[in-house]
């Protein structure tokens, strides 16, 4: 990775392309679980690597690309919910009348309770948790992407990933 | 859980981040407590599959195709342009110095009560007001200026800019602008079109001399690996940052050359042989049968950025898809017109047309720019009817209401929003959460478990004449607040023989319907038509296609 990243960010197109093969899974999924539109995902993730491919300049070996690129990928999405105005709970502290427990309950398997339980997150938890869970940021990069205190961060991801634990506590595996 | 030594590791195992000596010190625990082993195992388990089911989506193949092609492209070409055709050559830069004596601005911005309010910049400089308080006079000398240097067009075509000015610099009488620039050329054939256009940052230098500023000359970051080297070289720290924020995000300067367009097209325009838009719509209804019985009205409205649906949200999208269906059989698309203001002209017809007791019929013809932009019928509050040469929308499209949705993708039941639950539900569990939702004072959420056909319909309820539809949110939510409290007591079928009544206004083609008698209790802040306690209702479900969730059809008091 290393190497790629070192050959991308002198200008190699084709190194970045390989880069982007890395990481589309993820930052789509990211895009994706934070604006819940496919469409709306595809523009971004596709915006958030040309962006990152025209801001390599700025990128310099020895740089972490992970936190980079989810930080063009989550400004990406607060311009985007900006533009289109869309209502997003921004400034929600908390969230736990947000979790409806009729969701879980009708919710026919795990997965669709765990996705419920995550579509239903206020914008600032469902962040942090997404960019823990999908690729192990550490909470002082989370915190540097979303402007919180690393503590703040891990107060977060904490209660997201316990409230899950412990509304699907007859499960096996949670 | 009689063991406690997993308590105090709790956190860091769900937080994932234990250091190798937590690790070490949990690992030898749980080599003698099954208890602690099997928790930890769970948890840690658990954020496995968590991550399984979050990253469980399917990655549409266009992304590493289109951003790698973009790359490949970009490697050899302008980096400039972005997502906006690359019509418009940077070639084409005409080394055409701009009158003095005609583009001036002065520097009694003090005055208006610009200056106060300007950027504060760092070391010398004038206030610059930020871009939404800019002096015309200001922006018009630079977008002037750029048009003159990169505007090119086609024959029919004409040229916009739309700025995002960052701020200025000003140094021994000459002021550096620091700006972004969106160039694009629009042109009228048959409505507007834009025809290409170019992105681009850039320095422009003005000469101060006295109290006035002239454009001098213009620096942009050249083209391909040069790029970054140039907009390091050319821009300011502060700016570059901006720089980079606008790269690929030109969405709101599209929107004011839009509209700088229509403007233009509108006040340019003549409305055929040169009569009033009243003669030309006049004209335009009488080609196909259609006349006026003098009740007319017009209506300024916007037509949505998008017709795509947003649950909850009151259907103006679905109700312009609907109406564009119409509009296009007879040559006039609207989707160009998305995001823009109009005029709408509602004419009621002498003529009478379609089925059932009312037949009188409403002519809506949408007015862009001084010509017609869009048209079709509807039968006033009755509802939805036809294009103006009486086609239905079943006879336009060959499909029911239901599927186009799907095909269109208006609306998007695969998705794992609110529409994507609602899939997965039995039509009793849809009636227990629509109740549940309106016991929360979740409004939106009700109405979103409402058909899309029952949604639109509401669109027409207690209209005014002189709308287009109901756009007042009381009527779609206002009887639902007047409920204190709901509980359901049972769901039971109810079987019934429902006779289905062709509708040809949407087409429908019920892919399954069932009738439920519904039993609640309830309270009212005002008891109008039905009292506390217990309140028996007749609630039909449809599943308008084989991929829509059991919405509600209707809700009644009798069978």
């Amino acid at each position: 990775m290393d190497e790629v990243v070192k050959q991308m960010s002198s200008g190699n197109s084709e190194a970045f392309c390989d880069v982007v093969k890395l990481y589309e899974k993820k930052i789509y999924s990211y895009l994706y679980r934070l604006c819940g539109s496919r469409e709306d995902a595809l523009d971004l993730a596709q915006d958030t690597f040309l962006k990152a491919y025209s801001n390599l300049h700025r990128f310099r070996t020895g740089m972490d690309f992970k936190p980079w690129i989810y930080r063009i990928a989550h400004n990406n999405y607060v311009n985007h919910i900006k533009l289109k105005k869309v209502l997003v709970d921004i400034d929600t502290e908390d969230f736990t009348d947000n979790i409806t427990p009729l969701d879980i309950v009708l919710g026919k398997d795990r997965k669709t309770a765990i996705e419920g339980i995550v579509n239903n997150l206020p914008y600032k938890f469902r962040a942090v948790f997404l960019l823990r869970i999908i690729d192990d940021l550490s909470f002082r990069e989370i915190g540097s992407i979303l402007k919180i205190s690393e503590s703040n961060a891990r107060m977060r991801y904490l209660r997201v990933r316990k409230k899950i634990g412990e509304l699907l506590e007859g499960g096996d595996l949670l | 859980m009689s063991c406690e030594f997993i308590e105090r590791y709790l956190d860091k195992l769900y937080a994932g981040d234990m250091n190798r000596t937590d690790r070490k010190e949990l690992n030898r625990h749980c080599d003698s407590c099954e208890e602690c082993r099997h928790r930890s195992e769970k948890i840690l388990n658990g954020s496995s599959y968590i991550k399984d089911v979050i990253l469980d989506v399917n990655v549409p193949p266009s992304l590493s195709y289109s951003v790698s092609n973009s790359i490949m492209e970009r490697g050899q070409k302008n980096r400039r342009a972005m997502n906006i055709k690359r019509y418009l050559a940077a070639a084409a830069v005409l080394l055409v110095v701009i009158s003095s004596s005609i583009y001036y601005f002065t520097r009694n911005m003090g005055q208006n009560g610009l200056t106060s309010q300007g950027n504060n910049l760092s070391g010398p400089g004038i206030a610059v007001p930020d871009k939404d308080q800019m002096p015309a006079e200001l922006s018009n000398v630079l977008k002037s200026y750029i048009k003159e240097k990169y505007g090119t067009t086609t024959k029919n075509g004409q040229v916009f800019v739309s700025l995002d000015v960052f701020g200025t610099d000003e140094k021994d009488g000459a002021v550096k602008v620091y700006l972004w620039a969106l160039i694009q050329e629009y042109a009228w054939v048959q409505g507007l079109i834009e025809e290409g256009g170019s992105s681009i940052p850039m320095v422009i230098e003005l000469e101060k001399s006295g109290n006035e500023y002239t454009p001098k000359s213009v620096e942009i970051p050249r083209d391909g690996t040069y790029y970054p080297e140039d907009v390091k070289k050319l821009f300011p720290g502060s700016y570059r940052e901006k720089v980079s924020a606008r790269q690929g995000n030109v969405f709101d300067l599209e929107q004011q050359n839009k509209q700088q367009a229509m403007e233009y097209f509108k006040s340019n325009t003549t409305p055929q042989n040169g009569a009033s838009i009243q003669k030309t719509i006049a004209d335009f209804l009488d080609i196909y049968g259609w006349h006026s019985n003098g009740a007319e009205y017009t209506q300024n409205i916007k037509i949505p950025l998008t017709f795509v649906d947003k649950p909850g949200e009151i259907p103006a999208g679905l109700y312009f898809a609907y109406n564009n269906v119409l509009s296009k059989s007879i040559g006039y698309d609207m989707e160009r017109y998305k995001g823009m203001d109009v005029k709408a002209h509602i004419i009621n017809l002498k003529e009478e047309f379609g089925e059932g007791p009312n037949k009188n019929v409403r002519a809506i013809v949408i007015e862009v720019a001084g010509s017609i932009g869009g048209a079709w019928l509807d039968r006033g509050r009755s509802g939805y009817l036809a294009s103006l040469d009486k086609k239905y929308f079943g006879d336009i499209t060959g499909k029911s209401w239901g599927q186009w949705l799907i095909d269109e993708g208006l609306v998007d039941y695969s998705q794992k929003g609110f529409e994507g639950k609602m899939n997965k539900l039995t039509p009793e569990e849809v009636i227990q959460k629509y109740y549940d939702t309106i016991a929360k004072k979740d409004f939106k959420s009700a109405f979103s478990m409402l058909a899309k056909s029952n949604q639109m319909g509401y669109l027409y309820i207690n209209m005014p004449d002189d709308k287009l539809y109901n756009d007042d949110s009381q009527s779609y939510y206002g009887g639902l607040e007047n409920i204190t409290s709901v509980k359901v007591s049972g769901i039971k079928e109810y079987n019934l023989e429902i006779t289905e009544i062709p509708d040809k206004t949407f087409n429908r083609l019920i892919f399954a319907r069932k009738q439920y008698q519904v039993d609640t209790d309830m309270t009212f802040k005002q008891e109008i038509v039905r009292s506390n306690g217990s309140n028996p209702w007749f609630i039909g479900m449809v599943k308008e296609s084989s991929n829509a969730p059991w919405l509600i059809e209707g809700i009644g008091t009798g069978p």
